[in-house]
């Protein structure tokens, strides 16, 4: 079965395709170029990004942006407000604010504490983003900067994934988002697992997926301490600060590898109670959390997804 | 407390005791009568009988069954499951066709959802 596995946006990925034709092979071998032209464009560590451009002319104005920047931005806002302002690419600031102002392979596991004053709220910030669809421009407020990270690896899985679908069965993972288009050879789904935090080499669950997206969101492994405190990458909103939540990681399926994103970051935030409740809200969402202290809450429905052992036959009662 | 004694209306004391001797004879009989016809020296002398005469099975109990109750379940070699091969014998009606199929074992993941590293 072809695939190409390789680094780019901070993460390992890899893409299957279940074709062997020669078409096929050499569109598999141009993922790589796909996902290197989106960084360019969509990542907020490299100074000559578009995206940086377009942070540098925060409250400048409207400014024009390429198509792809503009469909994540779009996709980052339409999150905004399906989770109600709590997954924003409006929380750089407060990344920054966190200690995580480079890559994180760059990223020191101890910085040092160089904060200038309090954290502030970005809950509603995203509401006051303008988008011009007919000038495809957008004109950010003043001291509003975007950081697209998750959305932007879930819209590459999904954008990667649709484009080798035209050839065959394919499957795109970007550091855990994972998009999944046609049945394998056979009508057989893909089997998926879901990684264990507490015991990486094993897995909690087994996910057999025809189609659609999975992912993880964790504060498991993208963390560092600063000022004598723990800080992890996921930034709540609405205090502008690491989320202080009870939830290790959340994992989510949904249709798209975006909103499953979405979802495993909202689920994160809200912590496991409140996580739960809101799967549950969710009819096109199911979900797998793991609580700091072990315990392992299912959606109702995920079982619908999940391999099981099956009923020996022939054993009449 | 006190109970109080209940005055006797009838003259049931004679009454009683004839039942109460009526009652041991019959089942003093009743002993008698059974060891008599079960006592172990008439069991012996019933195991050292020699018969007098012996007659012979009824025919219907000779012949074979009409309906045959167990059948021999005949296997050629090339239809012979082979070990652990659950699911793909050929004989129908066999017991061990109805194994597990070898499709629903547990399938490796291609790949793992986790949090970004």
């Amino acid at each position: 079965m072809p695939s190409i596995q390789f680094y780019a946006m901070g993460c390992q990925m890899h893409a299957i395709l279940e074709s062997t034709a020669s078409l096929a092979t050499g569109e598999l071998a141009r993922v790589p170029a796909w996902f290197a032209a989106w960084e360019r464009i969509l990542s907020r560590f490299r100074e000559d990004s578009e995206l940086s451009a377009l942070n540098r002319r925060a409250g400048d104005g409207w400014v024009q942006v390429s198509e792809t920047l503009w469909e994540v931005l779009t996709a980052a806002l339409s999150a905004a407000r399906r989770s109600r302002g709590l997954v924003t690419p409006t929380i750089l600031p407060a990344l920054e604010g966190a200690g995580y102002d480079r890559s994180f392979a760059d990223l020191p596991r101890q910085v040092s504490d160089t904060s200038s004053g309090a954290a502030q709220p970005a809950t509603g910030d995203w509401q006051k983003i303008r988008m011009d669809r007919r000038r495809r421009a957008v004109a950010l407020p003043p001291a509003i900067r975007l950081d697209l990270g998750g959305i932007a690896k879930g819209w590459a899985a999904d954008t990667a994934v649709q484009r080798l679908s035209v050839f065959g069965p394919a499957l795109v993972d970007a550091g855990g988002d994972i998009a999944i288009r046609g049945t394998r050879a056979g009508g057989t789904p893909w089997p998926i697992g879901i990684a264990d935090p507490q015991r990486p080499d094993e897995y909690l669950e087994l996910l057999l997926l025809t189609g659609g997206g999975v992912a993880t969101s964790g504060r498991d492994v993208r963390r560092w301490r600063r000022g004598g405190r723990e800080n992890h990458h996921i930034i709540d909103p609405r205090n502008g600060t690491p989320a202080d939540t009870d939830v290790l990681t959340a994992t989510v399926i949904a249709p798209s590898a975006r909103e499953a994103e979405v979802g495993a970051k909202t689920a994160l935030i809200l912590g496991s109670d409140a996580g739960r409740a809101w799967l549950a809200t969710q009819p096109h969402m199911a979900g797998l959390l793991v609580t700091e202290h072990g315990r392992i809450i299912r959606t109702p429905d995920l079982a619908a997804y999940c391999w099981h052992e099956p009923a020996i036959e022939g054993v009449v009662p | 407390m006190a109970q109080q004694k209940i005055p006797s209306r009838t003259p049931a004391q004679p009454l009683k005791f004839v039942i109460s001797v009526t009652a041991v004879a019959a089942t003093l009989g009743g002993w008698a009568l059974l060891a008599s016809r079960h006592s172990p020296a008439g069991a012996a002398q019933t195991a050292e009988a020699v018969p007098n005469a012996v007659s012979a099975a009824p025919a219907w109990l000779l012949e074979p069954p009409v309906i045959p109750t167990v059948q021999p379940l005949v296997i050629s070699d090339g239809q012979r499951p082979a070990p652990g091969t659950a699911g793909s014998a050929q004989v129908p009606g066999a017991l061990y066709q109805r194994g597990t199929p070898a499709v629903v074992r547990r399938p490796a993941p291609i790949v793992v959802t986790r949090s970004s590293r």
